[in-house]
């Protein structure tokens, strides 16, 4: 949208424009502003030109702008919250040296800088404070004293205020009365001593003139005697438009196309014409007019407003023009009369007298001054006038003599070596010998094209060098050597030019080369690179240089220019163009000379269209100086104040920043150079103006910036308007430090916990495990000692099947054999108490045969056995039936106390040895009694098997070595009392492998009580069915 | 046939009716040897005791002329009261009538003056011709000894090893083979390792194993 607005100012411009050529100054330039350009409308309400800020406020019917002289800045009812109403009513600077705006709701605005601000809101009704707004036009005191102008006057701004001091005016009614008006007092007096015909009144200085109206004099105010002193101005002023408003520093008188400001000096006014190019803008109601710029705004009633500006530079063309001829230019010849003859054989010039043309027809590209009176050219034959031949005029006598045997082009390069002439053409270089040339140097032929020679320099004695297309040549003569200096292909050297020490090269297309002592150097050029096509260097006497370019002229500091060669300093090219009166902006060039300095100082400029004439004294340059304001800064498209954005951080999320600045540029826009650096970057970045001077960060990293601004001033080094900007982009809350050490603490912490964790399932782990290896390692043990028990009792077993099975199964075959053999020899008593012998040995061997065969049958087979239902009564009586002979024989009864109707799920087999061993051992241990067995239910499924006896008994060591783990087995004793203990480890075998419990109550003498405490099994399913 | 009737020529009428002491722990054993002496040697003079403090008693009280003695009777290994009967009875002929292997427990004897070992498991023509010899006071049990004394694991021990080795195998502690032997732990413990060392063994279970290899009764 900016680049709109730019295009279509300049466009604006041009249609607007109007020539005001002037004959005998520079003339001016209008520039009309409405709508079109981005005026809010046309119906201005008020102007107030800024000499500090260089901005120019307008107030319009649909709400206020600012101009920089490029673009405008619109405040209105979309952009500006404060602004209630965008029909402003007038706009008025008071003695605060304050710019207020008063809209028709009688807010009052005020301009601060490059920003307006509200001052006042109106809260009452309109009609209340109608009469004292006036107030706001002599100074904010006297606003606040709430003094309202008299009820029956017209009101501001109809009528004319002249502030006297904060609290004191003259206000001027437009009936032509007079007031004085004391605003600490509240008392407005009538001056009727100033009589009521009065049209106007300014002030200059410290004097108040009155203007009347019936006669169009103008009267001083002696303003302690309070009466009229009558002042003849130079002019009437009866046609005359008089405008002054506070602030202003001279009055400006208006008549028809010229405006003048008026002075008082010598108790006499002075009119100073400005201009006299007024254009016809209809009612024009407020005028400024800035004295150091030159420039004369005139705000309009309906057509908005204009600019008027004091052209640098003159067009010159000529007078007619013809479809036939070329108004473009080259080479030129100043004759007398600031009259230039062009190369098209036109004399041009701003004065009327003429001479006559030296050269009669067209003449090429190069011309050359030899001395007073020789002028050496290329030209044609007589009577061929667009050949090419070197000519030599004399301007004296007016003799052109001709060299037809010398070869050069349109262009060629013309020097002196002591008496002899150089010529340089794309044939090489040569000396004038007589009618010929002798070629001291011969170019390529095959390369002749491209070695067009536009000019020589001597840059030493005896050395000169050629700027050609071939590059810069450099001859020395002294030698007979050349050498290409600078070849830069595809791009011609065109021009060079000895300022001091240094020769300065332009080139078509690479930009300006300098030489100095062997070094040379291309130097940084202009913004837009215009000087890229650098058609030649005029130096002037004030220490500049002025360079012609396809796109206008420019003025350069000769120091400055040397110091970018030396340093590569940045260059203040001064930019003149179409502002500064310029119809066609292309120079020309390729030609010699490609300007020429008048003898007036005047340098003249052949161009596409005419030539253009600059005087370096008087093409005073319109400089960007000026401050440098923040217009506009937003966050993310969020507007936000300076003073926020500076001191507040900005979030990383919001890191889309817009920042646009504010400056004057009534100079060209070519010679704005505003650029940005940010922080300790050593980079200077360009603001686009075509961008909306605008500057914008995205994604900034989180840390402190500072902003600078600079804007060139004009010429100088370090000649920079400076405006600076701090702000901080904040961090991320992810990125603060605090959340680094939070999150590695939590990443420790997780760590720790994931470890602790772990490490508690390791542990879990590794208790599960060493429970199980206890678990396993309890089992082996139990294992390893069950199997070491085994061992040891089969150990054992081997022992007693030998000592107490085999042996005394030889002798019972002994003595069985000696009771059948040999009876005869045995007595009655002997046989028979062998036979017992024999009989009780038989029973002991069955015995402990049948404690073996269990044993080694439960150790093998106890893991297959299934519980059965099953009568323990009849299981008893069962065992009852074989031990019962043994029992017998020792007297003893064996007593079946159980149940016969008791019936329990248990291992039937296992329960039935343990009975036995249990009843054996009773006998055993029996000589007497009764062995009683009972099984009696304890309660739930709990039962106890009981086998009671009244034998020997136990003593409580023994019954503690029979329930220990380490019983031993050993052999039988002589004397059958001690069993070998098979009996009682089958016993706890069973025992424990029927999860009951073992019990045994013994007293010596008196018997021996053993109870098993047993449940009742589970019956397997298939059983139960 | 009696003894008279075996060895007419070289027994002395003059001398007295052999009167024979059994001292074993099986009482199938004594008798079943009792009725073989008296069937087919013709003893009739013939005591019997179970334990070693009533063979002690009976060989005060009476005088025996021979003693068949078991090496391992009710109350302890037999070895230990010995000395003490050749104390009480000098002259009393102790023929070793044992399951225990001749080659460890002969050695062993022989130290005590005893020459005369039957094994149990002798065949009952060979246990005839030794209890004859025995009795008649021949000495061919030299031969009969020197005859199975090949050399074993065991072989070396001296009689008070073949002591404390009988109770070790039995699985008593060296606590109660000290009580039961009347001498100090250390001692024990001593021989223990002697045991240990000399029959190549590193513990008890080694040592119960290698003893049911060489057939040694406990």
């Amino acid at each position: 949208m900016k680049y709109l607005l730019y295009l279509s100012f300049f466009f604006g411009t041009w249609i607007c424009s109007i020539n005001l050529r002037a004959q005998s100054d520079l003339g001016f330039r209008m520039f009309n502003y409405t709508t079109e350009n981005g005026l809010p409308s046309n119906g201005i309400k008020g102007l107030q030109w800024d000499e500090e800020s260089g901005f120019l406020w307008i107030a319009t019917e649909a709400g206020i702008s600012r101009f920089n002289g490029i673009e405008f800045a619109n405040f209105t009812r979309s952009n500006t919250s404060f602004i209630s109403s965008e029909r402003m009513r007038f706009m008025a600077r008071n003695r605060m040296g304050g710019i207020r705006v008063v809209d028709m709701d009688g807010n009052i605005l005020s301009v601060s800088k490059n920003r307006l601000i509200p001052f006042f809101n109106r809260t009452e009704q309109i009609g209340l404070q109608e009469t004292r707004l006036f107030g706001i036009a002599v100074s904010d005191s006297f606003f606040n004293t709430g003094f309202s102008q008299p009820t029956n006057r017209v009101p501001f701004p109809f009528a004319q205020v002249i502030p006297r001091s904060d609290l004191v005016t003259i206000l001027i009614h437009p009936n032509g009365e007079v007031l004085r008006i004391d605003a600490q007092n509240k008392i407005a007096t009538q001056l009727t001593e100033l009589g009521s015909n009065n049209k106007s009144g300014f002030v200059i200085g410290d004097q108040v003139f009155l203007c009347k109206q019936e006669s169009g004099s103008i009267y001083r105010y002696d303003e302690p005697n309070n009466r009229l002193e009558q002042i003849q101005p130079p002019l009437s002023i009866e046609k005359l438009n008089i405008y002054w408003e506070y602030g202003m520093e001279f009055p400006i008188a208006i008549n028809g196309n010229s405006a003048w400001i008026i002075r008082f000096e010598n108790n006499r006014l002075i009119f100073d014409l400005i201009c006299s190019t007024v254009p016809d803008l209809g009612l024009i109601k407020y005028v400024q007019y800035s004295s150091a710029k030159g420039l004369l705004f005139l705000g309009t009633a309906s057509r908005g407003f204009a600019v008027v500006r004091k052209n640098r530079v003159v067009q010159v063309k000529r007078s007619y023009a013809s479809s036939a001829d070329l108004s473009a230019y080259y080479s030129q010849l100043e004759l007398s009369g600031e009259t230039i003859l062009t190369n098209e054989g036109h004399l041009l010039g701003l004065k009327q007298d003429r001479p006559l043309p030296p050269i009669k027809n067209k003449f090429g590209y190069s011309l050359y001054r030899d001395g007073d009176s020789l002028v050496w050219y290329s030209g044609g034959r007589p009577g061929m006038p667009n050949g090419s031949i070197l000519h030599r005029l004399n301007l004296v006598n007016k003799k052109d003599v001709f060299f037809d045997r010398v070869p050069i082009f349109n262009v060629f390069g013309f020097a002196r070596w002591k008496n002899d002439v150089l010529i340089g053409s794309h044939y090489g270089l040569g000396v004038l010998d007589a009618d010929s040339l002798r070629f001291l140097f011969r170019s390529d032929p095959k390369k002749t094209g491209e070695s067009i020679s536009f000019s020589l320099l001597e840059i030493e004695p005896g050395v000169y060098s050629m700027a050609s297309c071939s590059g810069w040549i450099r001859f020395d003569l002294n030698s007979m050597r050349s050498d290409t200096l600078l070849k830069l292909p595809g791009y011609c050297i065109r021009s060079q030019v000895r300022i001091g020490d240094y020769i300065f090269i332009g080139t078509y297309g690479r930009g300006i080369y300098l030489y100095h002592q062997g070094k040379l150097k291309s130097i940084p050029l202009d913004k837009n690179n215009f000087l890229l096509y650098t058609h030649c260097f005029v130096p002037d006497k004030d220490g500049f240089v002025w360079m012609s370019t396809n796109r206008g002229v420019f003025k350069a500091s000769v120091k400055e220019m040397i110091q970018g060669f030396e340093t590569t300093n940045n260059i203040y090219y001064h930019y003149y163009g179409r502002n500064d009166g310029m119809d066609m902006t292309e120079m020309n060039g390729g030609c010699s000379p490609c300007a020429i300095t008048l003898k007036n100082g005047i340098i003249s400029f052949p161009s596409m269209d005419g030539l253009l004439w600059v005087d370096p004294a008087t093409a005073t340059p319109l400089l960007p100086d000026g401050p440098i304001h923040f217009d506009e800064i937003r966050i993310n498209n969020r507007i936000v104040d300076e003073l926020f954005f500076s001191e507040g951080a900005i979030s990383h999320s919001e890191n889309n920043i817009y920042i646009r600045l504010a400056y004057s540029a009534w100079c060209n826009p070519e010679n704005i150079y505003l650029e940005y650096q940010l922080s300790d970057s050593a980079r200077w970045s360009p603001v686009l103006i075509s961008d909306g001077s605008m500057i914008r960060f995205n994604n900034l990293a989180p840390g402190k910036y500072d902003l600078r601004i600079r804007k060139r001033n004009g010429f100088g080094e370090n000649n920079f308007s400076y405006k600076t900007l701090s702000f901080s982009i904040g961090m991320a809350w992810y990125n603060q430090p605090l959340v680094y050490l939070f999150g590695v603490l939590l990443l420790a912490l997780s760590i720790y916990q994931f470890s602790r964790y772990q490490n508690r399932k390791l542990l879990k782990r590794q208790a599960a495990l060493e429970r199980m290896v206890g678990e396993k390692t309890r089992d082996l043990k139990e294992q390893n000692s069950l199997l070491e028990k085994n061992n040891n009792i089969k150990t054992r077993l081997i022992s007693i099947i030998s000592h107490d099975i085999v042996t005394p199964l030889k002798f019972l075959t002994v003595a069985g054999r000696g009771l059948t053999e040999k009876r005869d020899r045995l007595s009655e008593e002997v046989q028979q108490e062998t036979i017992r012998e024999i009989t009780d040995t038989a029973q002991e061997l069955q015995l402990l045969s049948t404690n073996i065969l269990n044993w080694i049958k439960y150790q093998s087979e106890n893991r297959r056995l299934l519980p059965e239902f099953f009568n323990p009564h009849v299981l008893t009586s069962q065992v009852f039936s074989v031990l019962n002979s043994l029992a017998k024989e020792k007297g003893i009864v064996l007593s079946n106390q159980i149940d016969p109707g008791l019936k329990i799920i248990q291992y039937t087999e296992p329960m039935k040895i343990l009975i036995y061993n249990l009843v054996s051992n009773s006998i055993r241990y029996s000589d007497r009694g009764v062995i009683e067995v009972f099984i009696n239910k304890t309660g739930g499924d709990a039962f106890v098997l009981t086998v009671r006896d009244n034998g020997i008994g136990m003593s409580d060591g023994k019954v503690r070595n029979i329930l220990n783990d380490d019983v031993q087995v050993r052999e039988v004793s002589a004397e059958k009392r001690s069993g070998h203990g098979l009996g009682y480890l089958i016993i706890k075998d069973l025992v424990r492998w029927m999860n009951a419990q073992l019990d045994i109550k013994s007293k010596i003498g008196v018997g021996t009580e053993v109870r098993v405490v047993f449940r009742s099994a589970k019956l397997n399913p298939s059983e139960m069915a | 046939m009696n003894l008279k009737e075996a060895y007419p020529n070289r027994v002395d009428p003059k001398k007295q009716e052999p009167r024979v002491l059994l001292a074993d722990d099986h009482s199938m054993i004594r008798r079943g040897l009792k009725i073989f002496l008296q069937v087919n040697v013709g003893c009739q003079q013939i005591g019997e005791v179970v334990s070693c403090s009533d063979l002690l008693m009976e060989v005060v009280k009476k005088q025996y002329t021979h003693l068949i003695l078991d090496i391992i009777l009710k109350d302890g290994n037999s070895l230990e009261i010995i000395p003490s009967i050749r104390r009480v009875a000098p002259d009393l002929k102790i023929m070793i009538f044992s399951m225990q292997p001749t080659e460890i427990y002969g050695p062993a004897v022989r130290k005590y003056g005893i020459i005369n070992y039957m094994h149990k498991s002798a065949g009952e023509e060979d246990m005839l011709e030794s209890l004859k010899k025995f009795l008649v006071g021949d000495h061919f049990e030299v031969r009969e000894v020197e005859r199975h004394l090949a050399y074993n694991a065991f072989s070396t021990l001296a009689p008070r090893e073949l002591e404390v080795l009988h109770y070790l195998l039995k699985g008593y502690g060296t606590k109660t083979i000290g009580e039961t032997l009347n001498l100090r732990m250390s001692t024990i413990s001593t021989v223990k390792n002697r045991i240990f060392e000399k029959t190549k063994t590193k513990n008890l279970k080694d040592l119960l194993d290698l003893a049911t290899l060489y057939n040694l009764n406990f």
